[in-house]
């Protein structure tokens, strides 16, 4: 403890003189070379923020495209046409489409479209059937295309009937009655066939930004 | 067990007969009428039956003569089956005297009363909420029998003291339509139709005014035409007719309508869950709806077998009553409809007799008509067909109030027979909407000659009388084909092949002009004939009017719309096919049924609808097929009488195998009741009965498969076990492990039609007109809609930002 004690003792005072100035000026110009580097974060992190809000609006352009599309694919789901589809190199071949209409494609009118309130921005999509195979005269394998048609094409699907718990049933196929009658409505559990497509939504701005979303959605009909 | 094999030990064994032959001559008959199977060696009398003789011989059926009256003509090549009774009906027919024999001697439909012991009507309904179903009296041998349709609705919260079993709000409706177009409103059928019935295509064969000439008294010339259709004549029954088929006061053995034959009524939505994934028609759907909005939200449809398909609403008001909406009557039964009259009128009876010329189910079924459009079809047959023999004498007499027949010869032999398939568009299903679409008749008068009666749009909507001569050119190839057909069988099936665009095809099972099996596939929106195949088993055609085969089809594997890849049918032979029509494959016979007793061997004929679905065996698809079969021995006790049998039938595993078709004896090793045992590795059948032999059970619903489950309610009369008396059962049984489990009810009858209602409770009807309930859900099975399929949907699988 004496120890201790000894250690504590005010150690005398030694007399500076001569000093002033130069620390005055050291502190100014440490003070400016802060004061010009918080300018610039400030001034950049402005910029930043500029741009992310213009980014959030492309997205926000792009996901109202997916469920534009939504809405479009789930009221023509009744007059699909649900016939396996030939891919022949161009993505035209497995755009979706009506039941008996060749020619025109159920996404006709999400090209290049105009965005509410955002000037100069154009929205794309496409409404793309999973259910499709290589049409074996244009394309017979993968090898036959290139990286970016390989990565413009949606994952293939087939249609194919659920299954679930319990009693499978209305269209069902496994322990209840398959019986084709219009009053054997079994119904429960499975048994819808599901038909899958991808949407793929891109909205860009005029200044060459753009942004793109894709999902694939299944509709057990 | 045990209580069998004592009796097959100690009694007596005796020789089984392979098969006998009934003859019945219509009334009125000589007396001194026999016929016999044998070329004379022995006669026998209406209704008697021969004695048991070998089935593996044909037969040569003849008649005796009697004075004053035409024998019916030879029946060449009767082919019996092992331990079935064949029927035969036919005509004596009462002549003059007189040597002059005019020509073209009319034919006219003939009462029938064949069939009087019709299985129950086969249906079951799966989460619907309204059973109808038609109690009959089938008692009276000359005159017309009787039905009435009842219906009950589950879903409606009845209030205490309010009537659930709803009736027929009486009197019926006075709008009853008729047409002789196709693809145009309907007439009214009333007093105006005599108009019609001049027309020469209507009349049977040709209309002939002066077809006999002759002087009464001696000087004054007498004409008479060969059948009495002028307006003044029509117009004196013409009305009575009308009211007979309306019920107006008219006794059909005390019931508001004819009997049904094979009919069941077919409750009908504006929905199908088979065709909704289809393009449009759900949006045909929502059409529907409003239409059938104000009669209670479906329809229930009846043929009958006096020619007339009822709709009914299904009691919109809940006031008890539900209400006929209208009855149509197609072409091909108005053509013989009134024959009814005639006869009651011109051999002076006192109610009208039993002429069946729609005795057939019917089916109700939407096609596709053009791009994105749906039609409403209504199709049905004539069933067994109208026997045609030659117009009466008396009936001259009755008709002109001289004694005509005493100056007629000999008519030539004239006899045959008549059918029909039609189809009406019920797209829009009020009375001012409902169209003929089609309607095709064979009037076969044999030795080769004939006509087919047609209307379709493919002959311009018109009707056309045709031939057989003109059909062996090149007219009409594609109804030329309707020649064939003689009886009709089964409720018909309709569905598409094709891919791309695709083809709707109404495939009918049938017998034809030479007693053979034969499919016919028709245009469900024409009635042209796509083709027709004859099969190789010629038709019992006795049995076939008690038991008649039944067709089917059944969804295949990873579709969910009716594409024609599995169709079955199964013979009342015995003889069960598949067949692609899809594919466009030959049917193929998989398996043979037969019923083996005591060394003995009988058919395994069918009873019921059949139902298919898939089990998953191995990681593998199997699919499944149940159907009950009808077993008669020869006998009562001693293993005799009449039993039944529920058959599943691995039809995967079974075509896995090589030899098709497989020849399977079945109720080898019954004995016990209530488990499945198997016949072989495809093949497990269950003993239908309650307790033991002799207390053998009736399916009285179609048996389904319900969540693994195939379900069954059938019904007897029990007499051991300390119990005396009748019953219901239901089935619950599990065709993987062999489990069944049941649940009986004493002192309940019950009779033919059953529902699943949305709750899962299985509804049955007793034969006093109860609702009997079994809540499938205590045997572990789920309502139905309750799971993962029951609504349309869509789901997000994945999403992604891609930049």
């Amino acid at each position: 403890m004496e120890d201790q004690e000894l250690n504590l003792r005010k150690v005398p005072h030694k007399r500076n003189s001569g000093m002033a100035l130069p620390m005055a000026l050291i502190f100014l110009l440490v003070g400016a070379v802060l004061v010009g580097t918080a300018l610039y974060v400030v001034e950049n992190m402005f910029s930043t923020s500029r741009h992310v809000v213009t980014e959030t609006q492309l997205y926000n352009a792009a996901q109202s495209g997916i469920e534009q599309a939504k809405v479009v694919l789930w009221d023509a789901r009744s007059d699909l046409d649900y016939e396996e589809r030939e891919y022949d190199g161009t993505i035209d071949s497995v755009r979706v489409r009506l039941d008996g209409v060749s020619g025109d494609y159920l996404d006709d009118d999400l090209q290049g479209v105009s965005v509410a309130e955002l000037v100069n921005v154009t929205l794309t999509v496409d409404i793309l059937d999973c259910n499709y195979v290589f049409d074996g005269i244009n394309v017979n394998d993968y090898e036959d295309l290139d990286i970016d048609q390989i990565a413009a094409l949606p994952p293939r699907w087939p249609a194919i009937i659920s299954e679930g718990e319990g009693t499978p049933g209305g269209l069902s196929q496994i322990g209840s009655s398959g019986y084709l009658d219009p009053n054997r409505q079994v119904t429960s559990g499975g048994g819808r066939v599901l038909r899958h497509y991808v949407i793929r939504s891109r909205a860009e701005s005029a200044d060459g930004k753009s942004s793109s979303i894709e999902t694939l959605v299944v509709i057990g009909l | 067990m045990l209580f069998l094999f004592f009796i097959f030990l100690f009694v007596p064994q005796k020789t089984w007969a392979d098969g006998w032959i009934v003859v019945t001559f219509t009334e009125p008959y000589p007396s001194a009428a026999r016929w016999s199977y044998n070329g004379g060696s022995t006669w026998l009398e209406s209704g008697q039956s021969s004695p048991a003789i070998p089935h593996s011989s044909t037969y040569t059926v003849s008649f005796n003569s009697v004075s004053n009256w035409i024998s019916p003509s030879s029946v060449p090549n009767v082919k019996l089956k092992n331990n079935q009774v064949t029927r035969i009906e036919r005509t004596y027919v009462r002549v003059g005297g007189g040597s002059e024999v005019p020509e073209e001697w009319p034919v006219w439909p003939q009462p029938s009363y064949l069939g009087s012991q019709y299985v129950p009507l086969t249906f079951t309904l799966i989460n619907r909420n309204i059973l109808p179903w038609v109690e009959s009296n089938k008692t009276p041998s000359t005159s017309v029998w009787g039905s009435i349709l009842k219906m009950v609705d589950f879903i409606y919260d009845y209030a205490e003291g309010e009537e659930t079993i709803k009736q027929l709000l009486y009197p019926a409706t006075q709008n009853y339509l008729f047409s002789t177009q196709s693809n145009a409103s309907m007439s009214t059928l009333d007093s105006t139709v005599g108009t019609v019935m001049t027309d020469s295509r209507f009349i049977l064969p040709e209309y002939v005014e002066n077809w006999l000439s002759f002087e009464d008294p001696p000087g004054t010339l007498v004409n008479v035409e060969n059948q009495q259709f002028s307006n003044a004549i029509v117009s004196l029954w013409i009305n009575s007719w009308v009211d007979f088929l309306k019920s107006k006061n008219i006794n059909k053995a005390g019931m508001s309508l004819s009997d049904t034959g094979h009919g069941s009524p077919v409750a009908t939505w504006p929905d199908n869950v088979w065709l909704s994934p289809l393009p449009g028609y759900l949006s045909y759907v929502n059409g529907l709806e409003s239409l059938y909005e104000p009669y209670g939200g479906a329809i229930v449809f009846l043929p009958t077998t006096d020619g007339i398909v009822h709709a009914f609403d299904v009691d919109p008001e809940n006031d008890g009553y539900y209400g006929e909406m209208w009855g149509a009557m197609p072409l091909s039964s108005f053509l013989f409809g009134v024959y009814q009259e005639m006869h009651k009128e011109t051999l002076d009876l006192a109610l009208h007799p039993r002429i069946p010329t729609l005795g057939a189910p019917i089916l109700i079924h939407d096609v596709e008509d053009g791009q994105g459009g749906w039609k409403r079809i209504l199709a049905g047959a004539t069933g067994i067909g109208t026997p045609l023999a030659p117009k009466a004498p008396e009936a001259w007499d009755s008709e002109t109030e001289l004694g005509v027949r005493d100056i007629l010869g000999i008519p030539q032999s004239l006899s045959g027979f008549a059918s029909g398939v039609f189809a009406l568009d019920i797209t829009d299903p009020r009375s001012s909407g409902v169209k003929q679409r089609w309607s095709v008749s064979n009037i076969d008068l044999g030795d080769g000659n004939g006509f087919l009666n047609i209307v379709s749009s493919a002959t311009g909507n018109s009707w056309t009388k045709i031939s057989y001569t003109a059909l062996e050119g090149v007219s009409l190839p594609s109804f030329s084909g309707y020649r064939t057909l003689h009886t009709s069988l089964s409720r018909p099936v309709i569905g598409y092949t094709g891919s791309g665009n695709r083809t709707w095809h109404m495939v009918l099972l049938g017998i034809d002009n030479e007693s053979y099996f034969r499919l016919y596939d028709i245009n469900p929106l024409t009635g042209e004939l796509i083709g027709s195949t004859q099969l190789n088993e010629v038709a019992a055609l006795g049995t076939e009017i008690d038991f008649p085969s039944k067709i089917g089809a059944v969804v295949p594997w990873g579709e969910n719309t009716p594409k024609l890849e599995e169709i079955y049918f199964y013979l009342s032979d015995g003889s069960f096919y598949s067949w692609d029509l899809y594919s466009g494959t030959a049917p193929r016979k998989i398996l043979e049924l037969e019923f083996k007793l005591q060394g003995e061997y009988y058919n395994a004929e069918v009873v019921q609808d059949f139902d298919g679905t898939f089990f998953i065996i191995d990681d593998q698809p199997h699919r499944f097929i149940s159907f009950v079969v009808r077993l008669e021995k020869a006998g009562v006790g001693q293993g005799g009488g009449i039993i039944y049998g529920a058959v599943v039938v691995d039809v995967t595993k079974l075509e896995l195998g090589e030899n098709l078709p497989q020849t399977m004896e079945i109720g080898t090793h019954w004995g016990q009741t209530n488990v499945f045992v198997d016949e072989s590795s495809a093949v497990q059948s269950m003993y239908l009965a309650e307790q033991m032999h002799g207390n053998e059970a009736f399916p009285v619903s179609a048996p389904f498969f319900y969540g693994g489950k195939l379900i069954i309610a059938a019904t007897g009369y029990q007499s051991t076990g300390g119990y005396n008396g009748v019953y219901g059962k239901i089935y619950v049984a599990d065709p993987i492990t062999g489990e069944v489990q049941t649940e009986t009810i004493h002192g309940v009858s019950l009779i033919g039609g059953a529902l699943v209602d949305d709750s899962g409770i299985f509804r049955v009807v007793t034969s006093t007109g109860e609702i009997l309930s079994f809540d499938l859900t205590e045997y572990e099975l789920e309502p139905p809609g309750s799971g993962f399929g029951g609504e349309e949907r869509s789901e997000i699988i994945y999403w992604k930002r891609n930049n």
